[in-house]
């Protein structure tokens, strides 16, 4: 048994919090225990134990075999290709991948397209009154939980980034907390008031108090009894309002046109004062998916560069791209296990490329599948949070080849197939 | 053709940094350096009849940063109208990518374009110290350009309590901290203390001694500290200063008063023509460029960028937010604004220049009358604060704009002239910028400014940075089109195609400071940071930081 | 002389077939217009890969067959007129600035995105975002006409600064929704959270609607406007009663929260009760 190593200042990709402030203890090559992590951020770690597969049709091979075998089926495809963009990834992964879907003509696409796309879009259509974490911490004196409770999927949002730290701003002045429950949504149980309203009133609610804001008269359809009332003057008389919403809500009643009324609302409130909306997201670099599809492609997601050039499809994305017809070949970058339930089915039949976290484990069958480390426990890197604050990843424990060393070689297998 | 030598053969050479003014000359490079000679049977370019400069320098951009990322995010109907395919090179590198286009081009098509403009070195004028990272992926996916950044300090809450405390020593060292550790060229100063005020509700501070809340802080304090700071550092670059008030009617007391608070010091304003306005008696905008321009021809440690704007679209995007916010509400279009922890804030609003409004004409107007009333074009070079002002795909245009009379006075009578009224343009300026004169504006001089000694010149051991222009009385034909660029000593683009793609240079610094201000540094960043003081850092940067001094 | 194109395989995957307007085809020998290149997945094929080109008398251009892959029928055309005989794919017309089009089938979504003038109509029922703009764009339609005698599904006219979209049956939710002028006719019901952020404009509907609150009621009265548009869908076969044309309209202003200059016009329930 060997000593124990501690890795401090450890970023983890448990949700889109990316806490920066984890203590692994690895010994043996397993990770012991997860200082200041949270049950979401403990499970995320594991004990860092990643298979080191290289599979050919299920059979064990040397990684170079692997790799002309990938490049040689992904080049051959006469159809439509499907590059996904795992959020297990570093951003150099991710680089990798997207630089891969080009050259095959590929449609490219990651996990946001399910979860958050909707607000993508409404933010497309409005922009942004947004802020990175530390200006909710530093200055909001009103927090304004709108159907979420941050507690559940991002346990250490509250502690981090809206608690009672001292607070560079708000010395004097107390931090007000507004807890808005919609339907099954509900805001956290503990703050200053409560507000509770059936879902299919959100959007005219959200409407209604834009109005009150900025002084419109409301016609007579407005139910605006002395709660709304109330939860206007509370927000007039703030300096700073951060209104936090759930960016990946599991809800079904989600549609663009909400969030884009929440973004609208966070609008108006500049002027008289400040507010920023602050967008929960999930898990992995997903943010960091997002932002190099933009940088590269000029679209956070859904793209087809079946064209020879980037085309941005949003309204055929994830499992509606499945629904017409399967792939000639699918090229996974990133965990299998990240890939979208409702995609799965799709991939019964189609040649597969799995290049990624647990590739051999993956729950169908591919025809090439090569594991990698994982972004942030055995490959160092950078991964965006939540609020597209770009952190260091450090490689903790020792695992199998990077997922951007083994996306990079593949990339140039077939960028030289093209002499 | 990519040996590792090259004679450019011939060709009219417009070197201003050696004093040569349309000689015909060979230039000759080896191993990515211009050399005196090179052996017989070395690979030629015939240049003959061509018109050769060294490659182009951008000394104001926007590019690659975190805020650029949110612009493009914003603007997918702009990439969909501008499609582009990936460029076909040569067999023997790996093949191109493809992008799209429009005031905020992917990475990329970023790369592409730039260097098929001739232009080999750029730098991005803001980038908020925490997103440092961003930035460095950003240009590891931007082709062909050597890259590099100004970091912004002008509202940093660590920066803003050393002035505070009237403590220039850690002010200077936390400086220093800073470019090193993000991977910095220089500081940026971005409406001194405005953003700050903005971020606490106070809106903007518009006058230079107007103080922060109720704090001593003041532009006047933060410029002086920060100016100092670069001077004392020695850094190549001065401080890069984007003046407070931008944008407003009347603006040019606020810049006059600057430049004399900072008056004997080197300093370097950029976009100054968004900074150069007067009030008429109705409150209106009007041109007051001749005042500013008369400074600065008369004080040599100033060096300025003009920031012009050109007709068309653009994207206004500035840690500028205060000006943002009032731009958003005037022209109603979509808007971010982005509130940045204890640095900046950032303010992006989709915007376009028209020769029918009164506004856009006053802006073109003033720009240009900055450039044509300049003394000193080693000081006064071209920017359109890419893409505030304008893209860089517009620098062609502006070349014409300042080289032909003829295509200036006709776009004068075409734009509205109700601000123009007795603007020193509109009176007739016949000035002609000479070939010479656009080669120190576009390269030599920028490269001056910047400190950048192996750059904007021909001379022997410079970087093989090299535009060939066919001559064109077309002058924005002629710049839109090179013949040829090499760049570092490789040909990217040959009989004016895009023929290969090498990554670029990192242009950085790590300036020495007395590293007692680190236990400060990380006891502000204990109480008051969401990232870890030793997650900060950038690490693992591909090139070696540039040597100072 | 022109042409009819009958689908003779159906594509594994969406076909994206701008080629498919008048313009385009105008001239060729069928030979040469099965030769048009169309692209199939990231491959470009031959539009004569997927239909047979026969060439008829008579001025208009035919297509047969299940073209709901079909995509892009008739983007940017111009001038001249496509009939479909069966169902459309996604992004039929969109950009046209002049001819017909005229789906005898359901059409997809996306019909007539950005288009600036024409005409399109659809037979059948229409998907999402009839006449809107495209991702990120402010302004969708900004002239022309589209007639849907079937249902539309979700955001019709949404951004539409310009033109007339007439719906026989029900619009889906957020009819009108961001609208910056021009004229939305519903003769069946409106779906949810109509003209939501509409600047100008005109939204009617022969059936009561729930309204945001930041729209308010103005008064109850005879527009003239419909005694005008109405008639004209009647003329173009749209089952208007004399009724609606003569009845009296619910007027309500919005969205208040934008411009409040848009107005939605309801028909007074005692009159549709009267002439149900």
């Amino acid at each position: 048994m060997t000593e124990a190593a501690r890795v401090a200042h450890v970023t983890c990709l448990g949700c889109g919090c990316a806490c920066d402030d984890i203590v692994l203890t690895v010994r043996d090559g397993r990770i012991v225990d997860a200082e200041r992590a949270c049950p979401l951020g403990v499970a995320w770690f594991g004990d860092g134990r990643v298979p080191g597969a290289v599979q050919v049709d299920g059979r064990q091979a040397e990684s170079r075999v692997a790799l002309d075998a990938a490049a040689e089926l992904l080049r051959g495809a006469r159809g439509r290709l499907f590059v996904f963009l795992g959020d297990d990834l570093t951003c150099a992964a991710q680089r990798a991948a997207l630089g891969i879907a080009d050259r095959l003509g590929a449609v490219a696409d990651g996990v946001v397209s399910e979860t958050a796309a909707d607000g993508i879009l409404a933010a497309q259509r409005r922009g942004r009154a947004g802020a990175t974490l530390g200006e909710v911490r530093n200055r909001a004196d009103l927090v304004l939980y709108w159907a979420v409770d941050p507690d559940a999927r991002y346990p250490r949002y509250r502690e981090r980034y809206a608690g009672h730290p001292s607070a560079l701003h708000l010395h004097h002045h107390a931090r007000t907390v507004i807890s808005v429950s919609v339907g099954a949504d509900a805001g956290p149980p503990a703050a200053d008031l409560h507000f509770e309203l059936r879902p299919e009133r959100e959007i005219a609610v959200l409407a209604e108090l834009r109005a009150r804001l900025l002084g419109r008269t409301l016609g007579d359809a407005a139910g605006w009894g002395a709660e709304l009332t109330r939860l206007a003057e509370r927000i007039t008389r703030a300096r700073y309002v951060a209104i936090v919403a759930d960016g990946e809500s599991a809800s079904e009643e989600r549609s663009s046109d909400r969030t884009e009324a929440l973004i609208a609302l966070a609008q108006a409130l500049n002027g008289p004062a400040r507010a920023a909306l602050s967008t929960l997201r999930g898990g992995g670099n997903r943010s960091g998916a997002e932002a190099v599809m933009t940088w590269q492609t000029g679209f956070p997601f859904a793209v087809d560069f079946s064209r020879g050039y980037p085309r941005y499809q949003p309204e055929v994305r994830g499992a509606a791209l499945f629904e017409r017809r399967p792939f000639a070949a699918v090229l996974v970058a990133g965990a299998p296990a990240s890939l979208p339930q409702a995609m799965r089915p799709a991939f019964d039949g189609v040649p597969t490329v799995v290049v990624g976290p647990r590739a051999s484990e993956a729950p169908f069958p591919s025809r090439v599948a090569i594991d990698t480390g994982v972004a942030g426990i055995h490959d160092a890197g950078v991964a965006l949070r939540m609020d597209d604050v770009p952190l260091p990843l450090r490689a903790a424990v020792s695992g199998p080849p990077s997922a951007a060393g083994v996306l990079e070689r593949l990339a140039a297998l077939l960028a030289g197939g093209a002499r | 053709m990519s040996a590792s030598r090259l004679r450019i053969v011939g060709g009219t050479v417009y070197d201003p940094a050696n004093g040569t003014d349309g000689q015909v000359r060979d230039v000759c490079i080896q191993d990515g350096r211009i050399v005196a000679d090179v052996p017989h049977g070395t690979p030629t370019l015939d240049a003959r009849g061509m018109v050769v400069m060294p490659g182009g320098v951008d000394i104001h951009s926007h590019l690659a940063s975190s805020a650029c990322n949110h612009g493009r995010r914003l603007l997918p109907e702009e990439h969909a109208a501008d499609p582009a395919a990936a460029p076909e090179l040569d067999p023997d590198v790996a093949p191109a990518r493809s992008g799209t286009g429009g005031t905020l081009p992917s990475t990329f098509t970023t790369g592409y374009r730039y260097a098929g403009l001739g232009y080999t070195t750029v730098f991005d004028a803001a980038v908020a110290p925490i997103t440092a990272r961003h930035t460095h992926e950003e240009f590891d996916d931007t082709p062909i350009v050597d890259g590099g950044f100004f970091v912004l300090l002008g509202n940093d809450e660590y920066l803003l309590r050393q002035v505070e405390a009237g403590d220039r020593n850690r002010a200077r060292d936390y400086a220093a901290w800073m470019i090193g550790a993000t991977g910095a060229y220089a500081i940026k100063i971005v409406n001194a203390g405005g953003i700050q005020a903005w971020k606490s509700g106070q809106r903007n501070l518009t006058e230079i001694d107007e103080p922060l809340g109720s704090s001593r802080v003041t532009p006047r304090a933060i410029l002086e500290t920060l100016t100092d700071a670069a001077n004392e550092l020695r850094l190549p670059h001065p401080v890069h200063v984007h003046c407070n008030n931008l944008g407003a009617a009347g603006n040019v007391k606020t810049t006059m008063e600057t430049m004399e608070a900072l008056a004997g010091r080197r300093v370097h304003y950029t976009h100054l023509q968004f900074h150069c306005y007067g009030r008429n008696a109705d409150g209106g905008w009007t041109s007051a460029a001749d005042r500013v321009i008369d400074f600065v021809n008369s004080d040599r440690t100033v060096s300025v960028d003009v920031g012009q704007v050109m007709f068309g679209p653009a994207t206004t995007l500035s840690a500028d937010a205060p000006a943002e916010y009032l731009l958003q509400a005037s022209s109603g279009r979509k808007w971010v604004n982005i509130d940045v922890e204890l640095e900046t804030g950032c303010g992006i609003v989709p915007y376009r220049y028209r020769e029918r409004a009164a506004m856009s004409a006053l802006q073109w107007a003033v720009g240009l009358e900055l450039f044509l009333l300049s003394e000193d074009p080693w000081r006064v070079v071209l920017s359109t604060d890419h893409p505030n002002g304008g893209s860089f795909m517009s620098y062609p245009a502006l070349i014409q704009l300042l080289m032909d009379r003829g295509a200036r006075d006709a776009m004068l009578k075409r734009v509205n002239p109700r601000l123009l009224a007795g603007s020193v343009l509109a009176d007739g300026l016949s000035r002609e910028y000479t070939l010479n004169e656009i080669a120190i504006v576009t390269r030599a001089g920028p490269a001056r400014v910047l400190g950048l000694r192996h750059k904007g010149h021909l001379g022997v051991g410079a970087d093989a940075d090299v535009t060939v222009y066919t001559r064109d009385s077309d002058i924005a034909r002629m710049f839109a089109t090179p013949r040829y660029v090499v760049k570092g000593g490789v040909l990217v683009v040959e009989e004016g195609r895009l023929r290969r793609a090498p990554a670029g240079r990192r242009l950085r610094l790590d300036p020495g400071y007395d590293a007692a201000v680190l236990r400060d540094v990380r006891r502000h960043f204990d109480a008051y940071a969401t990232v870890e003081f030793e997650n900060f850092p950038v690490r693992d940067l591909r090139d070696a930081p540039l040597e100072i001094g | 002389m022109t042409l009819d194109l009958t689908l003779h395989t159906a594509p594994s995957v969406p076909l994206e077939a701008e080629v498919i307007t008048p313009t385009r085809l105008a001239g060729l020998s069928p030979a040469d217009a099965a030769r048009l290149t169309v692209v199939h997945g990231n491959q470009s094929a031959e539009l004569g890969e997927f239909f047979r080109v026969e060439s008829t008398a008579g001025g208009d251009l035919h297509l047969s067959g299940d073209l709901a892959r079909i995509k892009m029928v008739g983007a940017g055309m111009t001038e001249g007129r496509i009939v479909v005989h069966g169902a459309a794919g996604m992004h039929l017309g969109v950009g046209m600035s002049g001819g017909e089009i005229l789906v005898e089938g359901d059409a997809a979504d996306w019909v007539g995105a950005e288009m600036t003038g024409g005409r399109i109509v659809i037979r059948g029922n229409a998907g999402h975002m009839v006449g809107a703009p495209y991702r990120g764009s402010r302004v969708g339609m900004r002239g022309g006409e589209i007639l849907i005698f079937g249902n539309a599904g979700s955001e019709v006219g949404s951004g539409m600064r310009r033109g007339l979209i007439a719906v026989a049956g029900d619009s889906g939710d957020f009819t009108g929704v961001n609208m910056l002028a021009g004229t939305i006719a519903v003769l069946g019901r409106l779906g949810w959270r109509p003209g939501a952020g509409m600047r100008r404009g005109t939204i009617v509907s022969m059936h009561p609607a729930e309204l945001l609150p930041t729209f308010s009621f103005a008064c109850t009265f005879r527009p003239v406007i419909l005694r005008l548009y109405l008639p004209y869908l009647r003329g173009l076969g749209l089952p208007i009663t004399e009724a609606q044309v003569q009845g009296s309209y619910q007027r309500w202003c919005g969205d208040a929260i934008e411009l409040n200059r848009g107005e939605i016009l309801l028909l007074d329930p005692g009159e549709s009760s009267a002439t149900a």
